[in-house]
């Protein structure tokens, strides 16, 4: 983490992705948005279920006298659906269009990421879409899959990114 | 600039006022260097001529002056004869060139000033459309009561205010129309002229051109172009000729100048009218003199509408968080006596916070009323009718976002009123009716909630017309055993219109059903009340605001929504008996001998915890007519108020959800749209059968 903080103030502006990163856990994987994007962390609150949306909303939430809808990220990516515990948290995250909170199993760090912890994500074919990940990020010897977050928000369905997750995960293990 | 403004200008001109020569001489110079041929030597001479007025007296200055105008008059006989040297263009952009093509004078188009800041601009728009409604209501009561002086005076500020200001900002298309017409009433408040409907016609017609100035204003930011509005110079035309017209004939004696087109009726510019000069100062002045007692009399602040929202959000972030310290157990449970008093203290508090908040976003009626009045008078006179249209209850306060929501569904009621209600003058008479007929808009607050009734006494509903229509258009088989009220409530249905011929304003068949629409969406009901012959009623009555939704708490399973209490009819426990089954699917709730179907809320939206047996809930009836329904829940909880907001992007339009509110215990609830429902639950039905 120091050193790549070190790193970091070395080669800051080479690589557009690079930057601090939230990031948290889904189920076991580890998972980063950048954190201009992140408007605020908050712990577990009530959720009021909204009938007849996606299976990936999850509901709405009070925030301040505003009403924001909430997305589960697990089912978005196919996973089961997110079973509140204690850890469990709702990451705002505020786009250039929208305020959305996303449901996190668990907030993990913010981490400073340089280019050269940043790879392009791997190809994987035709029937794995990484169309929502800005890269993969190395650093302390984790894996941490970066996330276009505004991508993930807008698009409507993605269910091919758990196959590369999947993967990536396989090899972080290794 | 052209020679007209000049001349006009040249009038005005106070020899003693050093700031307005300057301004005169730089105007004449621009004149001169546009202008060609002859016209240019006599605009020089004109210029050599008003170069050596500063260091003269005032009293060789008025002398100038004089010859000036002779000047002056020499060089308008030559561009009427000759109008393409120098064509008067009110613009200061466009080309003055020889030979402008036609299309171009139809869009004149002017440039704001650079100087001003955008802040600067929207202020002046925003001031002057105030203004400018204020003259247009005291126009309109003016026609009622021509001796009224005060009414005249106001008329005078409104002009002379927006006269004004847009001087001040070099907007000078304004400014020639407002001066225009003041200088024609200037008239009639010195009692040389009695009012007449003209006046009013030309009043109305320029304040019209200035509002639709500003408003092309608003999308324009300093040093951007506007287009001038189709008919700007005509108005200043028809406007000029009227009063050089009653001018000449008063003070020269000469004929009326019929002939359109400004250069042609342009005012000649005489020493007799230098000389009156000094009268016109003293009567312009006289309105800003008056104006300093009424300004004192209501002030105000402009707030921006998006820091007042959040206000309110805040406010209402604040009751509840209150609300939940107050409920805590450790209070409620505490034997402290003393807490216990400063927390419902507080509470007290910020209640009475809340109360003021709402109140912040009220408005009169007044502005829309007067829209109303404008449009009921110029309707009649188009039709030929006699109307006198009486205004009640204008100074109740409904919220602001209610008031332009409120218009569309008046507008066509005032256009029913007029275009179908009333009858001709002639026809009238013959029934024993007065000719001039009335039409009422009253507002009034009745438990509140408002009421607002368009009353006519025209020819009113005709019970047989309306159900033949509706025997033609399949709506009913006979209306044997139907009341009247049922009869009238068709009237509001899609494309219903009894008007025998279609007219420019109305009787396309789209206007009730649209009132109704537009009555709807404020949470309201329409009624009508009728008698044939006699006149027509139309009673809306809607809640003062939309920010507060009065709801009850409906249980469904582990869910709770909230369900309009307008929408509500009656709430039923039902009974084995009063349900029937179709086809083992559907069922119906026999209500009062009227079969209802059930909607079930826990299928419709999938709530799998929810109570199944219905004679164990409850079932609510909602909706009106053909599409009233019971709609089944597990129980009735509690009455809330709540205020209205969105879900947020991302799920937007959820069918049978109007919108969330924050509930008293900080979470969301969600508010219920019965339309939605019950249109979302017949198409399940017709998919699954």
């Amino acid at each position: 983490m120091n050193t790549a903080a070190v790193k970091g103030n070395e080669s800051i502006g080479i690589d557009p992705r690079a930057g601090k990163y939230l990031t948290f856990f889904l189920a076991s994987e580890e998972y980063g948005v950048e954190i201009l994007k992140v408007q605020e962390i908050i712990g577990r609150m009530p959720i009021t279920p909204v009938p007849l949306t996606s299976r990936y909303i999850r509901g709405v939430i009070n925030l301040r006298g505003k009403i924001h809808p909430i997305m589960d990220l697990k089912v978005k990516f196919g996973m089961e659906q997110t079973v509140i515990s204690d850890e469990t948290c709702i990451i705002v995250i505020k786009t250039s269009s929208l305020m959305m909170g996303i449901l996190v199993d668990k907030v993990s760090e913010v981490v400073n990421m340089v280019s050269e912890d940043i790879e392009d994500t791997p190809s994987f074919g035709a029937d794995v879409n990484t169309e929502y990940l800005l890269g993969v990020g190395k650093t302390g010897g984790r894996v941490r899959l970066l996330l276009d977050i505004e991508k993930v928000i807008n698009a409507s369905d993605i269910i091919n990114l758990k196959k590369a997750t999947g993967l990536e995960n396989k090899e972080s293990g290794a | 600039m052209n020679l007209n403004h000049l001349a006009i200008s040249l009038i005005e001109l106070d020899p003693e006022n050093l700031s307005d020569l300057n301004e005169f001489k730089k105007n004449l110079i621009l004149t001169q260097k546009k202008s060609k041929g002859p016209l240019k030597d006599i605009l020089g001479q004109a210029c050599a001529d008003i170069e050596a007025w500063p260091d003269q007296d005032p009293e060789s200055r008025l002398a100038g002056i004089a010859r000036l105008g002779e000047l002056l008059e020499q060089a308008m006989d030559l561009s009427v004869r000759n109008p393409s040297g120098a064509k008067p263009k009110k613009t200061r952009s466009a080309p003055q060139e020889k030979a402008v093509p036609p299309e171009k004078m139809e869009s004149l188009i002017f440039t704001l000033s650079e100087e001003f800041d955008a802040d600067l601009l929207s202020e002046f728009i925003v001031e002057n459309m105030e203004c400018a409604s204020m003259a247009e209501s005291a126009i309109l009561n003016w026609e009622k009561d021509p001796d009224n002086q005060e009414l005249l005076n106001t008329i005078f500020r409104g002009f002379h205010t927006i006269k004004g200001t847009s001087s001040f900002i070099n907007l000078d298309c304004v400014k020639d129309v407002a001066h225009q017409a003041e200088s024609m009433l200037v008239k009639v408040r010195d009692g040389e002229e009695i009012f007449t409907r003209s006046h009013a016609d030309l009043s109305l017609k320029s304040l019209d051109m200035i509002k639709s100035i500003l408003e092309r204003m608003k999308s324009s930011g300093p040093g951007q172009q506007i287009n001038l509005p189709s008919g700007h110079e005509d108005l200043l035309g028809a406007l000029r000729s009227f009063i050089s017209g009653t001018r000449d004939q008063k003070v020269n004696g000469l004929p009326i100048e019929n002939t359109a087109g400004p250069v042609s009726t342009a005012s000649p510019v005489s020493r007799e009218k230098v000389v009156r000069k000094d009268k016109e100062a003293s009567t312009d002045q006289a309105p800003s003199a008056n104006q300093v007692p009424d300004q004192t009399t209501e002030s105000t602040v402009r707030v921006k509408i998006d820091r007042l929202d959040k206000l309110l959000d805040t406010v209402g972030e604040l009751v509840i968080a209150q609300t939940m310290v107050g409920q805590d157990e450790l209070i409620v449970g505490s034997k402290h006596h003393d807490l216990n008093k400063k927390i419902s203290h507080a509470g007290k508090i910020v209640r009475e916070l809340q109360d003021l908040s709402m109140i912040l976003r009220m408005v009169p009626l007044k502005g829309t009323f007067q829209k109303m009045a404008r449009l009921a008078r110029d309707l009649s006179q188009k039709n030929g009718k006699m109307v006198s249209f009486m205004i009640e209850g204008d100074e109740i306060e409904i919220d602001r976002n209610m008031v332009d929501i409120i218009a569309d569904p008046l507008v066509h009621l005032i256009r029913n009123a007029v275009d179908h209600g009333i009858e001709m003058p002639e026809e009238r008479r013959r029934a024993g009716k007065s000719g001039d007929a009335r039409i009422h808009l009253t507002a009034g607050r009745v438990e509140g909630s408002i009421m607002l009734t368009v009353w006519d006494d025209g020819r009113g509903l005709n019970r047989q017309k309306i159900i033949d229509k509706a025997i033609k258009r399949g709506l009913i088989d006979s209306a044997e055993r139907m009341t009247d009220q049922e009869v009238w409530q068709m009237i509001f249905q899609p494309g219903f219109s009894t008007a025998e011929q279609v007219t420019e304003v109305s009787g396309r068949g789209v206007g009730l059903d649209v009132v109704r629409q537009g009555v709807e969406s404020l949470r309201g009901r329409i009624e009508v009340q009728s008698s044939e012959g006699q006149g027509c009623a139309f009673i809306m009555r809607m809640p003062l605001t939309m920010a507060i939704t009065d709801g009850m708490v409906v249980k469904v399973g582990s869910q709770r929504y909230i369900l309009p209490i307008a929408n509500i009819q009656k709430a039923v426990r039902p009974v084995e008996s009063d349900i029937h089954t179709v086809n083992q699917r559907a069922e119906m709730l026999d209500f009062r001998g009227e079969l209802l179907p059930v909607f079930r809320l826990h299928k419709l939206f999938d709530i799998t915890d929810a109570q199944t047996e219905l004679t164990a809930g409850l079932l609510i009836v909602i909706g009106e007519g053909q599409q009233r329904c019971a709609l089944f829940v597990d129980d009735l909880l509690t009455q809330i108020q709540v205020v209205t907001k969105l879900l947020g992007k991302g799920i937007n339009s959820v069918p049978g959800v109007a919108g969330g509110a924050i509930m008293g215990d900080g979470t969301v609830g969600l508010i219920l749209e019965t339309a939605g429902i019950v249109s979302m639950a017949r198409q399940r039905l017709n998919i699954a059968t």
